[in-house]
C-alpha cells in the first residue's frame, strides 16, 4: 500500500479530524470518481488511502508500518492496560451467547416470560461493559491526541495505542453486535 | 442519450433527461407505469405490461409475474414450446419499456441505467446486466435503487451536508440504505435488507386468509359454509390476488373494503389487513437497527427517513418506521416514481448531461473465500465504497503442488457453507518448496457491484482475468437430494410426527408453567391458578394417551390460559430491574 497520507498530500501523523477528511475525501471524488471523468485508478487509490485514514486504528497501524515496522511485531499481545478489561468482556459476550441460545430454544410464550428477569440483567451487563470500553477508546483518541504534535518521540506508545485501540474497536463491535440480538428479541409486546 | 430504467418486481418504468430534468416516459396508453407481467399466448409475440396482466386473469398458466424474485437463479420456466430463464423474461419487459421510451421520443435508445435493490447478490445483479443486454442496450450502469431514490431526493438540496436513510419496501424486495449527502457527493454509508421480503409477502399471508361471503345475504337457514367454499374454489390464486391487491390499496386510506366478484363479496378490514402484515412488516426491524450499527449512527442523528417503493403508502409501514427511527417518516417523494427518476439523473451523470453529482456506493455483502476448516475469509468487508480492489498472496501448502481450488462466497455467516457460493477457480502454482510459490490475486468489485477476479503473474507482472466456474450446479444437486430426501420422509406416519413435536413442546411448557407459578403465582387469582391446573391436567393425560391433534389443541389451551403470567412475569422483571 502506498503512503495513504501521501495520497491526500497530509503530512503523516497519528491523529486526524475525522469531519475534516470526510470533506476532503468528498471533495476529491467529485472530480476524481470516474462517473465525474476521473481516472478509475486514482480514485480506488484515494477510496484505499480514505479507508485506512479515517479509522484510528487503521491509520495508526499503516503509520506503524512506514516509519517503525518493527514496533508492529510485538504488539499482537493484550497490552497490560486491557487484561482486566479482556476478562470482563469476555464474560458480558459469553452470557449474552448462551442467553440467545437458551431464548431461541424456548417455543412457548410462558417459557420466554421466564427468561425476562435474565434479559434485563444481561442487557445491563452488556451496556456497563460498553460504557466502559467506549470511556477507554475515548480516552486513548484523547492520548492520540496529545502525542500528535512530536508524535516521532513516542513511537513505542503509539505501537501501544495502536493495539489498545484495535483491541477495543473489534470488542465493542462484538458486544454491539450482541446488543442488537437482544434489541431484536426485546419486543415484549409480541410476547405475550 | 442514456435511459434510466426502474426493473420494478410489480411495474417497471424508464426515463430520460430532458432540458436538464428527469422525464419519465409514458408508453401509448399515457401510463407511466408498466406492469412487470408478460404473457405469452397460443400463438404469436409475448405481450407485456397492463395487457399481460389483463390475459392473467383468464390465463394464468401463461402468465409471469414477479419474474425478480427469481433473477439469479438458475431455473428455466416452461411456457408454451420453449423454456425461458428468468433474464429473458426481464429482457421482454425491458424491450417493451425501450420500444416505449423510442416511440415516445422518436428516437432509437440503446444504453441504460438499470436498478437493483440494493441488497441484489452478484448472481443477481449479473443476471440483471444480461436482461439487460437481451433487450439490446449496452448497461452503462447497475444503480442500487435506495441510492436511486436518495438522487432524487438530494437534488434540490445539494448545498446540503445531511444524513438520510431510504427506507424501501418495494413489490418483492426491501433494502435500507443510509446515507450522507455532501455539496453533491451521495455516500452510502450502510444498507441492508433481504432480496425476498415485500409487498408479494402481504398479498400471500392476504390470499391464504381469503374468503368469500355471499353478497345476497342468504336467509340464514341457507348451508352458507358449503356454498362459500364452493364459490371460493371456482376463483383462480390470480383472481384472488387481484382482489386482495384492490382491497389492500384501499385500506390505505379507508378502514374497511368490500368488492363484489359476481354473486360474492370479498370484504376485508384495515384491522384484520395490519393483523396479518404486522409480522412481516417486523422484520424490517433487524435490517434497520443493523444499518444504523454499520453506519455508526443513533437513530436521532439522521436528518430524514425516506419512504419509497407502492408499498410504503401503506399507514401500518409508516408507523413501523416512525417507531424504528424515532420520527415521522418523509413521504415527499413518489413511492412509484422516486426509484426511475434516480436512475434517469445517474443516466444524466454518466453522459454528462448532469453536473455536479457523484455517487459513492457501497458493495452490501461481504465478500471472501474459503480457508481451512470451512471458514469464511472475509477479504472485502460489507459497505466497504466501490469500485474497490482488493489483493491477496497465496502460497502452496506443500512442496510442489500444482494448483489451488479457491471457492469465492458472498455473505455475512463464519461458515463457509452458509455464505452464498459465487464460484470457483484454480490458481497454477510454480514448481516449488513448500510456501516458496506465491500467487496474488486481485479482487475488484466495480461501479455495478459486481466482481472481477484478477491473477496476477508473479514473472511479467500482467494481471489476466479468471473465469469463474459457477458453483449453482453443485447446489442444484443439493436440492435435488433435499427433494428426494422430503420425498423419503414425506410418507412417515404425519401422525407420528405432530406428536412427537406436541411433545416437545409441553415438555418445555410443563416445567415452564412449575417454574412461572413458583415465581408470579401469588399475583393470579384463584379462579386463573384452578384454571391453569386443568388445562395442565389435560396436556398431561393427553400425552398419556398419546393422541396427537388432542394434544396440539390441550397446549394451546394451556399457552392461552397462561397468557396473563408470562404478562406478570415480565412485568415484574421490569420493575425488579428498576
Amino acid at each position: 500500500m502506498p503512503d495513504a497520507f501521501a495520497i491526500f498530500d497530509l503530512p503523516r501523523r497519528p491523529w486526524l479530524d475525522a469531519t475534516a477528511l470526510r470533506d476532503e475525501f468528498h471533495r476529491r471524488s467529485a472530480t476524481l470518481h470516474p462517473d465525474a471523468g476521473g481516472d478509475g485508478e486514482k480514485f480506488a487509490q484515494l477510496n484505499a488511502a480514505h479507508e485506512i485514514l479515517r479509522q484510528p486504528d487503521a491509520r495508526l497501524r499503516h503509520l506503524l508500518e512506514l516509519e517503525a515496522p518493527e514496533l508492529l511485531a510485538h504488539a499482537q499481545k493484550i497490552p497490560p492496560a486491557l487484561a482486566d478489561r479482556f476478562m470482563r468482556v469476555a464474560a458480558a459476550g459469553q452470557g449474552c451467547a448462551a442467553f440467545l441460545t437458551r431464548h431461541r430454544a424456548a417455543t412457548s410464550p410462558l417459557a420466554r416470560a421466564l427468561l425476562a428477569a435474565e434479559h434485563v440483567t444481561q442487557s445491563s451487563t452488556l451496556e456497563t461493559t460498553l460504557a466502559d470500553l467506549d470511556t477507554a477508546q475515548t480516552k486513548a483518541l484523547a492520548r492520540l491526541e496529545i502525542l500528535d504534535p512530536g508524535w516521532r518521540a513516542h513511537l513505542p506508545e503509539l505501537a501501544t495505542l495502536h493495539a489498545e485501540l484495535s483491541y477495543l474497536e473489534k470488542w465493542i463491535a462484538q458486544l454491539r453486535e450482541s446488543r442488537l440480538q437482544l434489541t431484536l428479541i426485546s419486543n415484549l409486546k409480541s410476547e405475550v | 442519450m442514456i435511459a434510466g430504467i426502474d426493473l420494478g418486481t410489480t411495474n417497471s418504468l424508464i426515463g430520460v433527461m430532458d432540458a436538464g430534468f428527469p422525464v419519465l416516459l409514458a408508453d401509448s396508453d399515457g401510463e407511466r407505469l408498466t406492469p412487470s407481467v408478460v404473457h405469452f399466448p397460443q400463438s404469436g409475440e409475448p405481450l407485456v405490461g397492463r395487457a399481460a396482466a389483463r390475459m392473467g386473469t383468464l390465463d394464468a398458466a401463461h402468465t409471469i409475474s414477479s419474474i425478480k424474485r427469481r433473477m439469479g437463479e438458475r431455473t428455466r420456466l416452461p411456457l408454451r414450446d420453449r423454456e425461458f430463464s428468468p433474464e429473458e423474461i426481464s429482457a421482454l419487459i425491458l424491450k417493451k419499456l425501450r420500444a416505449d421510451a423510442e416511440r415516445a421520443l422518436g428516437q432509437t435508445i440503446d444504453r441504460a441505467v438499470i436498478t437493483v435493490p440494493a441488497y441484489f447478490n452478484d448472481a443477481q445483479r449479473a443476471a440483471t446486466k444480461t436482461a439487460g443486454e437481451l433487450a439490446g442496450f449496452t448497461v452503462e450502469r447497475i444503480l442500487n435503487e435506495p441510492t436511486a431514490a436518495a438522487l432524487a431526493y438530494g437534488l434540490d438540496k445539494l448545498r446540503d451536508r445531511s444524513k438520510i436513510a431510504v427506507y424501501d419496501f418495494g413489490g418483492g424486495t426491501f433494502d435500507i440504505s443510509i446515507l450522507e449527502l455532501n455539496q453533491g457527493v451521495f455516500q452510502v454509508l450502510s444498507t441492508n435488507g433481504d432480496t425476498r421480503l415485500g409487498g408479494d409477502d402481504l398479498d400471500a399471508a392476504l390470499i391464504s386468509d381469503f374468503r368469500f361471503d355471499s353478497a345476497l345475504r342468504p336467509h340464514p337457514s341457507a348451508n352458507l359454509p358449503l356454498s362459500v367454499s364452493l364459490r371460493s374454489a371456482q376463483i383462480s390464486d390470480w383472481q384472488k390476488r387481484e382482489l386482495v391487491n384492490a382491497a389492500k390499496h384501499r385500506l390505505s386510506e379507508e378502514d374497511a373494503v368490500e368488492i363484489p366478484h359476481g354473486a360474492d363479496v370479498y370484504r376485508l378490514t384495515r384491522a384484520r389487513l395490519e393483523e396479518l402484515a404486522r409480522p412481516i412488516i417486523d422484520r424490517t426491524r433487524a435490517h434497520c437497527l443493523r444499518a444504523l450499527a454499520d453506519a455508526n449512527l443513533a437513530p436521532g442523528e439522521l436528518d430524514a427517513v425516506i419512504l419509497v417503493g407502492g408499498q410504503t403508502r401503506m399507514p401500518l409501514i409508516r408507523r413501523i418506521v416512525a417507531e424504528i427511527f424515532g420520527r415521522e417518516p418523509d413521504t415527499t417523494q413518489h413511492p412509484d416514481e422516486a426509484v426511475a427518476t434516480g436512475a434517469t439523473l445517474q443516466a444524466g451523470v454518466l453522459s454528462g448531461a448532469v453536473q455536479n453529482i457523484v455517487l459513492l456506493d457501497v458493495t452490501p455483502l461481504s465478500l471472501g473465500i474459503e480457508t481451512f476448516g470451512g471458514l469464511m475469509n472475509v477479504i472485502i468487508p460489507r459497505n466497504s465504497t466501490i469500485p474497490l480492489k482488493a489483493g491477496e498472496l497465496f502460497t502452496n501448502a506443500v512442496a510442489g503442488q500444482q494448483a489451488m481450488l479457491i471457492h469465492v462466497l458472498q455473505g455475512e455467516r463464519e461458515l463457509a457453507k452458509d455464505n452464498w457460493p459465487l464460484g470457483q477457480f484454480e490458481l497454477p502454482f510454480e514448481p516449488a518448496p513448500k510456501g516458496q510459490a506465491r500467487v496474488g490475486v486481485q479482487f475488484e468489485i466495480d461501479a455495478n457491484g459486481i466482481l472481477h477476479v484478477l491473477v496476477r503473474d508473479t514473472k511479467t507482472g500482467a494481471e489476466k482475468k479468471v473465469e469463474m466456474t459457477s458453483a449453482v450446479d453443485v447446489s442444484d444437486e443439493a436440492v435435488e437430494k433435499m427433494l428426494e430426501d422430503s420425498l423419503e420422509h414425506a410418507f412417515e406416519d404425519v401422525n407420528a410426527r405432530i406428536f412427537t413435536e406436541a411433545k416437545l413442546k409441553a415438555d418445555e411448557l410443563i416445567p415452564a408453567v412449575s417454574a412461572g407459578l413458583e415465581k408470579a403465582g401469588d399475583l393470579l387469582s384463584e379462579t386463573e391458578r384452578v384454571e391453569i391446573q386443568t388445562r395442565q391436567q389435560e396436556v398431561e393425560s393427553a400425552i398419556a394417551i398419546g393422541a396427537a391433534q388432542p394434544l396440539k389443541s390441550a397446549i394451546a389451551a394451556l399457552d392461552a390460559a397462561t397468557q396473563r403470567l408470562a404478562t406478570l412475569l415480565i412485568e415484574k422483571a421490569m420493575r425488579e430491574a428498576r
